[in-house]
């Protein structure tokens, strides 16, 4: 272990360190030249590795192969290193009929550099050999980067055409493809290939480039009755057979293969179709949703997969939908997909009886193979004898050094990946599933290593290093464990058409097995009749786009529209409608079938859809009783939450995205903590970044903060936004939004030291103030009543003796009830002293203070009327 | 004129989004990697430059660029304190405080002393508490490396004294701004104070700080052309331009940068007000098809189709006001240009999509990594955490050395360290693995700690 990892170490450092040049200035090195090119693919890869950038004898060895996979890279990119493995899947399963290459375009000065700019790495290009065999047709590649898609493209580059026989066949292509190209060209009356057919042949693998999810069937029809039937007129003419109409190409017999695709991608047109969202910048799925309201269909887009249950069923719906005129062909076509629908799921099942005895054998293989990597990182590949001699490196540590030169991440050290590998636990699941299923795998490591990606992680120290010694043998297409394979269906091998059929079967399984690995089949249950749609497209306003978006490469487009895909039937499948112009968005409910579809488009057109609120996840984390805290809210709690009676509920919105919002927080919090004593006072935030709001609560500009008041609900206020937000704008914005009586609990929360001994000094102040008034009230009473005796003494002498006495008693009694409330006032006062601590190690009973306060504010009203009983008194 | 954030509903989700998602292991790994990344340059500062300040990462061998400050440990500070190593957070805080000593004559960049010494011992001090440093009574508004800043930035101060209120470049720590010193100072020259000067004033309760910077701002958005357009230099004492090309990269670009972040983190909409005036004739004369080009300041017509390395911190910019639609168009052109070099590069002619000769540099700038982090942070989608990591694997394949990591010059095949280049090296790796930290979620950094802490 120790010498592999030092040596491991040693080839690392070889890595940056290797033919160093180093520039010796007076201090030290201040350049270092970049160091000399290193092979990029294992040593033994089904891919060639042209890692000094020769194009030269690139290009000699693509002359050689009528397909080639070539792809540029650059050895510091990303995005070149994960597509080696899956280059190296994808050779692994067509490297009979493809030739797989690799160069390194990026290295300075080689020719590749020099020769081709790539701007952005790393470049696929299928190479197709032209006739002649003098030079080859380049055609990019701009699928996703991973097996699967490529083993998808490559299997269509393979066979772009299809030969049309008969009416039927034109039938099956309509049924399995949106639009239909035909190309009727006479190979009885020339030796030679038809004019002009290669041409169709390239524009048909042009085609691949524009519709990478075989939208469009390129056939070919040979037999003149054929034609005629088909109502070709003339050899080389290509027609273009849509859903709902025909249409002929008349320059076909001119054209060249450019002119042929153009005009096909200029007058193809789809009921359906398959967003790709490439992973560039790109408005692909913008484009669309502009156009108008759009149904989006998420499902998975499985590669090693022909049929797709949900995408067929929406192909129905959409054909009906558009149907306008009634047309016969377009609802026969319909009714033709449905009777499609389920056939394939028999022949689906047919297939997995025809592959499964054949499957077994190779389940026991994995079973060995897992056996043995449990045991042993070692024995998993020492028990397979090397065929190769050991490396440059060292010999019999050759997979350790190869390690070295290939690892999949520089970062990660050789000691890293061996003595900490992923651990087999946490990979378990996968296993498990991995064993469930059955495997086309030979015996040797390195295919489950290339081909399960989980396994890749686990298995780097044992097998990348021991296939690269070993991999050759497992690859003589006769050992044991292959011909085990070929013995599907035939035990002739050396019969050309039988081994073919083999060939064939052999493929079904291998997809089959694939096809599970990355997602299992879904077909959709129809058990009742769905609703008749035909034509609603045409009598509507709202006329639906609707579109396909793989689920399992892009979940999380669905999951920012608010659909969980994980509890979806059948698995990973939604349907949701998205309608920009309104700025709204409605989920289809059910699982889907063609009847939830059909009834999903009608209450859609009859506007009976809610609009969906997106909702972020809830944070779980309860806050404690002693904190301040800000609860965070989501659009599903918003309205109970706020709406609810007695409580007050102040809301900051805010987005995650926004700067402005990340600096508010203190000053939120520090009134929070502020106005933590006001009864019934909450206060939240949401982020409406993932939260949709109704439209009476969006806000153009954030932070933005409304209160929603105690009781009167529909009187919610918001904070305004040309005042700066600091904590005293915000307070006093709160208060002007409470009852009195929350307004004098809060008053009271804030007071604070210096507060407090204000408050002792005004109650003293106020309280020489009321002795005061008190003496005085009590000298003009002792006037009253010295002036009611004195009245009494000489009654009706003086004129309107009856109104004297009457406003002196009234008068007497005021003053009486003003000395009462002086008296309470007083006594209330001397309680605030004894109760607002002079210092603060006291404990301030608030309960208590507030009830004093309240009666005090109560005589403070009180005292008004003392005021005017006082001037009246004066009057006199 | 409240800082106004837009937020189009929806197409935030279906613009772009194409990331199949990252898994908590992946993210983990990337994080574990980035902080591998911190350590190998941390550590190999310590073994072989400390305690001069710089790094060779070549030779492997330290070298003064500065003043004998160890200058490396001011600016590592803070990562210390993201990665949370106490410990080392601690020892290097003591250091700093013991060895301080800025009464020497030796003339500085007024604005790498602000942005470099002086943020660094201000986020130091702002996060010393957490970073379990005993704190005297009174922090933040009190500490020795407060009172350290305010030393330096006193030192700075007599740079801004001149008649348009706009700073002199260069600055003597003893003597104030020296003999025969050049007026003509480039726009980010004069206008990137704000946040290291606004936090001190808040700090210190000392208001002259936060004026003197309001008032830099301000001299420049002052003189600008009548559309609305900023020069790249000025003569401070005039005010005249005295370079007319108008952009949002090298020589302005963190003028912009600060009016935002000084807008968010001292609350002042009047920079947002000037951000979004000046961003508005920006789209008018400098924006085509997502990118910016450079122009005349008067006129407004196009001088150079180039996008510079520097210009990267924009869409960053951006996705602080919450225009996250425009940010994202803009840093997927950025990142195809990482893609197809490896780095971006100092220069980069947009027509023809190539660099010139000698301008395809890379001194490890971090801007298009901060980008892609408030990015990330804003929409938490993965595609960014992807190019994120694009951008490690790159750096890690071609930049690391033995002891650290270089610049790179691949026009000569090789990577080279100037004096000058090797002088910003430590500070771009740092700053650059600061803010990988935060694209992998750690932790929010750099001034949004800052953000974050002060009242």
């Amino acid at each position: 272990m120790i010498l592999r990892s030092k040596i491991m170490m040693a080839c690392k450092l070889l890595c940056f360190l290797l033919a160093v040049v180093i520039v010796v200035h007076s201090r030290g090195p201040l350049t270092r030249k970049v160091s000399s090119p290193q092979p990029f693919f294992p040593r033994h890869s089904l891919v060639s590795d042209f890692y000094t950038g020769d194009v030269a004898k690139l290009t000699e060895r693509l002359l050689g192969a009528d397909l080639s996979l070539v792809v540029y890279y650059a050895p510091w990119d990303r995005d070149s290193q994960h597509l080696r493995w899956e280059m190296e899947k994808a050779a692994r399963y067509h490297h009979e009929q493809i030739y797989f290459a690799a160069v390194n375009c990026w290295h300075p000065n080689s020719e590749c550099k020099t020769r081709y700019k790539i701007r952005t790495y790393p470049a696929i290009v299928l190479h197709v050999r032209s006739v002649s065999g003098t030079e080859t047709k380049a055609l990019a590649y701009g699928g996703p980067r991973d097996a699967g898609h490529i083993i998808r493209f490559l299997s269509r580059a393979l066979h772009p055409l299809t030969h049309v026989a008969s009416h039927a066949d034109l039938a099956r292509l309509q049924m399995e493809h949106n639009a239909v190209v035909l190309g009727y060209y006479d190979f009885s009356t020339v030796k030679q290939l038809p004019r002009g057919f290669i041409s169709y042949y390239l524009a048909s693998l042009r085609s691949l480039q524009h519709h990478k999810t075989s939208a469009i069937a390129w056939g070919v029809v040979t037999n003149h009755k054929v034609a005629t039937a088909l109502s070709f007129n003339e050899t080389r003419s290509v027609h273009l057979v849509l859903w709902n109409t025909t249409l002929v190409f008349t320059n076909a017999a001119s054209s060249n293969s450019e002119g042929m695709s153009n005009w096909v991608n200029k007058w193809v047109d789809e009921t359906t179709i398959w967003v790709d969202i490439p992973g560039t910048k790109s408005m692909a799925l913008h484009s669309v949703l502009q156009k108008g309201p759009t149904l989006i269909l998420f499902t998975p887009d499985n590669p090693y997969h022909t049929v797709n249950d949900p995408f067929t069923v929406l192909r129905e719906i959409s054909l009906d939908y558009s149907n306008c005129n009634q047309s016969s062909r377009v609802s026969n076509l319909a009714r033709y997909l449905s009777s499609l629908r389920a056939k394939s799921r028999i022949q689906l099942r047919q297939a997995e009886r025809v592959c499964r005895s054949y499957l077994q054998n190779q389940l026991h293989i994995l079973h060995l193979s897992k056996q043995q990597f449990n045991s042993k990182d070692e024995t998993c590949c020492g028990s397979e004898p090397s065929s190769e001699a050991g490396t440059t490196t060292g010999d019999q540590q050759s997979k350790v050094c190869d390690m070295c030169t290939h690892p999949t991440r520089t970062l990660t050290t050789p000691e890293e990946l061996c003595t900490n590998p992923i651990s087999w636990e946490e990979d378990s699941g996968l296993l498990h599933h991995v064993n469930k299923l059955m495997t086309v795998f030979s015996d040797s490591c390195r295919h489950l290593m290339l081909q399960y990606s989980p396994w890749e992680h686990y298995s780097v120290c044992c097998q990348r290093n021991n296939t690269l010694a070993k991999a050759k043998s497992s690859y003589i297409p006769h050992t044991p464990e292959k011909k085990e394979a070929f013995d599907v269906g035939s035990g002739h091998p050396d019969d050309r058409i039988e081994k073919l059929v083999a060939l064939a079967a052999e493929d079904q399984c291998k997809r089959l097995f694939h096809g599970s690995l990355v997602a299992p089949h879904s077909f959709v249950k129809d058990q009742h009749p769905a609703p008749d749609i035909t034509g609603l497209g045409c009598k509507t306003n709202k006329t639906l786009t609707f579109v396909a978006v793989d689920s399992l490469r892009h979940g999380d487009v669905a999951e920012k529209l608010g659909v969980n895909l994980t509890t979806r039937e059948p698995q990973k499948t939604a349907a949701v409608i998205v309608d920009v112009a309104r700025e709204a968005h409605f989920i289809m409910d059910a699982s889907l079938s063609k009847l939830t579809l059909a009834n999903f488009i009608i209450n859609y057109t009859h506007g009976l859809l809610d609009r969906i609120l997106v909702t972020g996840h809830v944070d779980t984390n309860r806050c404690k009783p002693s904190q301040i805290c800000i609860q965070e809210l989501t659009s599903e709690n918003y309205l109970k939450f706020t709406q609810e009676m007695g409580k007050m509920v102040v809301v900051l919105h805010y987005s995650s995205n926004c700067a402005a919002c990340t600096t508010v927080g203190h000053v939120f919090m520090t009134v929070a903590h502020m106005a933590r004593h006001i009864p019934n006072i909450t206060f939240a935030r949401i982020n409406i970044l993932t939260n949709t709001l109704p439209w009476n609560l969006y806000f153009q500009t954030l932070p933005s903060i409304i209160v929603h008041p105690h009781y009167r609900k529909s009187d919610s206020s918001v904070f305004d936004s040309t005042l700066p937000l600091t904590p005293a704008n915000l307070m006093s914005f709160l208060v002007s939004n409470l009852d009195p009586s929350h307004r004098l609990s809060l008053a009271l929360s804030t007071c604070r030291d210096d507060c407090h001994e204000q408050v002792v000094q005004a109650a003293a102040v106020a309280t020489t103030q009321l002795h005061h008034l008190m003496t005085v009230t009590t000298t003009k009473l002792q006037d009253v009543l010295h002036r009611l005796v004195k009245l009494k003494e000489t009654p009706h002498e003086i004129p309107h003796w009856e109104n004297h006495y009457q406003i002196l008693v009234h008068t007497k009694h005021l003053l009486v009830r003003d000395i009462k409330t002086q008296r309470v006032k007083l006594n209330h006062l001397n309680q605030v002293q004894k109760l607002v601590p002079s210092n603060s190690n006291k404990l301030l009973i608030e309960s208590d203070l507030l009830k004093s306060l309240q009666y005090i504010i109560q005589s403070k009203s009180n005292s008004k009327k003392t005021l005017e009983s006082s001037t009246l008194h004066n009057e006199l | 004129n409240k800082m106004t954030f837009l937020f189009v509903y929806l197409q935030v989700c279906f613009l772009m989004s194409f990331s199949t998602g990252m898994t908590e292991k992946e993210r983990i790994k990337l994080r574990e990697e980035v902080r591998g990344m911190f350590y190998h340059a941390y550590e190999g500062y310590i073994k072989y430059a400390y305690p001069y300040d710089e790094l060779r990462p070549l030779s492997c061998d330290g070298h003064d660029t500065w003043g004998s400050y160890s200058l490396t440990l001011i600016d590592a500070l803070d990562t210390l304190g993201v990665m949370e190593n106490k410990t080392e957070f601690q020892r290097v805080v003591e250091l700093i405080i013991e060895k301080a000593n800025f009464d020497v004559n030796i003339n500085v960049s007024v604005f790498e002393t602000s942005i470099r010494i002086l943020g660094g011992l201000l986020s130091g001090h702002l996060m010393s508490k957490k970073m379990g440093v005993d704190v005297e009574d009174g922090w933040p508004c009190a500490g020795p490396l407060l009172r350290i800043s305010k030393d330096v930035a006193d030192k700075l101060l007599p740079a801004f004294d001149t008649p348009t209120g706009m700073p002199y470049g260069t600055v003597n720590l003893r003597d104030g701004v020296p003999e025969g010193e050049t007026p003509i100072t480039c726009t980010a020259g004069v206008g990137t104070y704000i946040i290291e000067f606004g936090t001190l004033s808040r700090l210190t309760g000392d208001p002259v700080y936060e004026e003197v910077a309001m008032r830099a701002l301000h001299g420049i958005w002052d003189h600008r052309s009548s559309i609305n357009l900023v020069g790249n230099h000025i003569d401070v004492l005039t005010g005249r331009w005295a370079a007319q090309d108008s952009g949002i990269g090298a020589g302005i670009d963190s003028y912009f940068e600060y009016l935002v972040k000084g807008a968010a983190l001292l609350q002042k909409p009047e920079l947002m007000a000037i951000f979004i005036e000046a961003r508005t004739a920006i789209d008018k004369y400098l924006h085509h098809e997502d990118w910016y080009l450079w122009a005349t300041m008067t006129k407004g017509y196009v001088t150079m189709a180039v996008f510079q390395s520097l210009e990267a911190y924009w869409p960053g910019v951006l996705a602080l006001l919450g225009d996250i639609n425009s940010a994202q168009k803009i840093i997927f052109n950025y990142h195809q240009v990482w893609k197809q070099f490896g780095f971006t590069p100092e220069f980069y002619n947009i027509p023809q999509a190539e660099a010139p000769v000698n301008r395809e540099g890379y001194p490890l700038r971090p801007e298009l990594i901060e980008s892609l982090m408030y990015l990330y942070q804003a929409t938490k989608d993965d595609t960014f955490l992807e190019m994120g990591a694009d951008i490690l694997t790159s750096i890690q394949h071609t930049a690391k050395t033995e002891c650290g990591y270089a610049t790179k010059q691949p026009s000569t095949c090789s990577y080279f360290l100037t004096r000058r280049t090797g002088c910003i090296t430590w500070e771009r790796q740092d700053k650059f693995i600061k803010l990988a930290l935060g694209i992998v979620s750690l932790k929010l950094v750099d001034t949004s700690i800052i953000l974050k802490l002060i009242l």
